[in-house]
Parts: structure tokens; C-alpha cells; sequence
């Protein structure tokens, strides 16, 4: 059976129970809301990062300055020797946007825990709720990477007037089609989420998120399935991911790079949040790009 | 006989934003009266053990009801 492009980027749940105890090992899970999620249960010895209050910048719509993300790493006990294991709740959405950052500070060794919480739960695997404490490291972000990561709306609005989207560069909006189309600007639970007008950035194709994972386990698809699913999409054409807020880019990308090898794919993390409240900006409604 | 008040169905292909259902299960566990309960519908095995922790933490009971398309069903509820 064919392996994805990055099999060392991705661990299962054997791994992580044969390394429960490994030292040069740091497990990590990335909540969105710990409250529900690493306070009730978590992996015996795993550290926390809260998304919100650890990884996004204090006052304004960034992520953590390097300094600030050394301090949080070597508070938890991570060094820039330990491998790194990610898993969170929310679809492990917000581990893999953290696998992003990780990678655009340099981390040498992170990787992803396939399935993340939702497998570990099905499995019937040991839970805890104790908290690790680990000696205080001297993490030291080595090098910010944002070019070949990150793309900005100025950058997407460039390309979207010049008409390059779906020519130079393959934009993919992975949230689910009633946002893509403008049915909804936001999932229905979240009313006080809306943008203020609803549908795409022109030139984007739909491949909702969701569509790479096993329904029942949270865990990818092979990699030829995979393979179809994003079959339409060039290899040798730029590709930028985005969603709502990022995070469920972030999974997609993960994808598209790690699992499938596309070479250069970028999450515009903006995303519908930033690009639908912008006035005078293009939206396209319906299902066309 | 347990008096059904509210029912919940959540998929985890749709969820995102600032609030979880968790939460929302939570916010309308706390405001069941004796002998009240919700039906719960989730598709995220995370979720039915968070669910199952935290209900046991505030003293409600959980019956497990059928399973159908990846769905888990239960019924949440205070005792009469």
C-alpha cells in the first residue's frame, strides 16, 4: 500500500502508548476550550496548550511573538531536542494549526497523533487527570518561517484582482459547502459568529475538511484516497488553504504538504472571518468558484 | 417516567466556533428540574467520554441509547 509523503510526521495510537514514558518525548494536547476537553480527560503525561490564551497573541489578531512562544514551550518543559506529539480537541483542528506554528518557528521534530481525541476515546485507551510537571526548559525559537506558511489578505486580494486564482495559484475553501455557497455565514450553533455577508472568495474551489478524515475514527485517509479526493488539484500550481478562522485550513494543509506532498501550500489565515467583513471586497455566492 | 426537554444532535464535521456542545449540553444539563433529561446525538467518541465525566461529576445520570450511522445516542437526565 502506498505511504503518504510524510509518514514521519504522523504517529499512531501504538506509538504514543509505547512512548508514554519517554523522556525525549513531550506529548501535547492544543484545546480550544481545555474546560471540556484536558481537564475532564487527557493522555497520561501529556502538557497543555490552550490555544486562545498560550499560542494567540494577547490584544490583537496574531499569534504569539517568538519570545512569547519560548516562554510558554519552556514553562511546560519543552525543549527544542523533544519530539514533539500533537492532539486536541475540535477534530484535532487546532493541534495541526499548532503543527503549523511549530513549523513556522523551527521546530525540528513535531508531529501529529492521527485521530487525536477522538481515536484515543474510541480505543478505550488509559486517560488521566493529572497534571505533568516538567522541568523548566530554555526553549529558543532558532528560526520564524512565515513566507512559505502564511499568506496575508493583501496578498490574496493581489492575486484575486490580477485573476490569477485557479490559473497560478489554487485557492481552497474547506469549510462546508452551506458556508462556501452563502447559506449560512457561520455554523447555525454559532449566531454570534457571523461574518457580515455570506459566500467565498472568488476563484475558490470547495473541499470541506472533513472529507479527509474516517468519519468514525478522526483519522485520515489513505493516502489513495486521499489522492482522489484532491485529484483536481495541480501539484505544480501554488495552493493557499482557508476556512473561517484557520484552523480547519491548517488540517488541510496538513494534508495536502505532509500527507499528499504537494510542494508549496500556504494557509491564509485570515481566512472568511478576515476576507467577508471587508467593505467593498469580491464574494461570490453559490457553488461556483 | 424521565421527561424529555431538550434533544441535541451534533456533528463533528460541522462544529466550529467559540462555543462547543459540550458546553451547550452543560448549559441546559444545569437546567433540568427532577425527572427531566435531554437526548444527546454526538458522532465524536471525545465527546460522549467528556460528556460522560462531566455528567457523572454533577451527579446526572447517563443511559446509553441504539447507535445509528456513526451516531451515539443518550439520555441525560436528573433523577426523580
Amino acid at each position: 500500500m502506498a505511504q503518504y509523503a510524510r509518514p514521519d510526521v504522523l504517529v499512531d495510537t501504538k506509538f504514543v502508548m509505547d512512548n508514554l514514558n519517554n523522556e525525549t518525548i513531550r506529548i501535547v494536547e492544543v484545546d480550544y476550550d481545555h474546560t471540556t476537553a484536558y481537564d475532564v480527560w487527557h493522555i497520561p503525561g501529556a502538557v497543555l496548550l490552550r490555544w486562545r490564551e498560550d499560542l494567540r497573541h494577547p490584544e490583537i489578531r496574531d499569534f504569539v511573538s517568538p519570545e512569547q512562544f519560548e516562554d510558554r514551550l519552556s514553562k511546560l518543559g519543552i525543549s527544542n531536542e523533544h519530539i514533539v506529539i500533537l492532539y486536541g480537541d475540535y477534530n484535532n483542528w487546532f493541534a495541526a494549526y499548532t503543527f503549523w506554528l511549530f513549523k513556522a518557528y523551527g521546530h525540528e521534530d513535531v508531529r501529529l497523533l492521527n485521530g487525536g481525541r477522538t481515536n484515543w476515546a474510541k480505543l478505550g485507551l488509559p486517560t488521566s487527570k493529572e497534571v505533568p510537571n516538567y522541568p523548566r526548559t530554555s526553549y529558543k525559537v532558532k528560526k520564524v518561517d512565515w513566507g512559505s506558511h502564511r499568506t496575508f489578505l493583501w496578498e490574496v486580494l493581489q492575486r484575486v484582482t490580477k485573476g490569477e486564482t485557479g490559473k497560478l495559484v489554487t485557492l481552497i475553501d474547506v469549510r462546508s459547502q452551506k458556508e462556501y455557497t452563502g447559506e449560512i455565514k457561520a455554523p447555525p450553533e454559532y449566531a454570534d459568529e457571523q461574518t457580515q455577508v455570506g459566500g467565498h472568495i472568488p476563484g475558490a474551489v470547495n473541499i470541506p475538511w472533513a472529507q479527509a478524515v474516517d468519519p468514525d475514527t478522526g483519522e485520515f485517509k489513505p493516502v489513495h484516497e486521499l489522492a482522489k479526493i484532491y485529484g483536481n488539484i495541480p501539484k505544480d500550481k501554488e495552493i493557499i488553504t482557508y476556512c473561517r478562522i484557520g484552523e480547519r485550513a491548517a488540517h488541510t494543509w496538513f494534508v495536502l504538504k505532509y500527507l499528499l506532498g504537494y510542494p508549496s501550500v500556504r494557509v491564509y489565515d485570515g481566512s472568511s472571518a478576515e476576507w467577508n467583513n471587508i467593505v467593498g471586497i469580491p464574494v461570490k455566492k453559490g457553488t461556483e468558484p | 417516567m424521565i421527561r424529555v426537554v431538550k434533544e441535541f444532535t451534533f456533528r463533528r464535521s460541522e462544529i466550529c466556533g467559540g462555543r462547543n456542545p459540550i458546553r451547550m449540553i452543560l448549559e441546559a444539563m444545569n437546567e433540568l428540574g427532577q425527572c427531566e433529561g435531554l437526548t444527546i446525538e454526538l458522532d465524536d467518541y471525545d465527546w460522549v467520554l467528556v460528556l460522560r465525566g462531566l455528567a457523572e461529576l454533577h451527579e446526572f445520570k447517563v443511559e446509553e441509547c441504539e447507535k445509528a450511522n456513526n451516531f451515539l445516542k443518550f439520555l441525560v437526565y436528573k433523577s426523580c
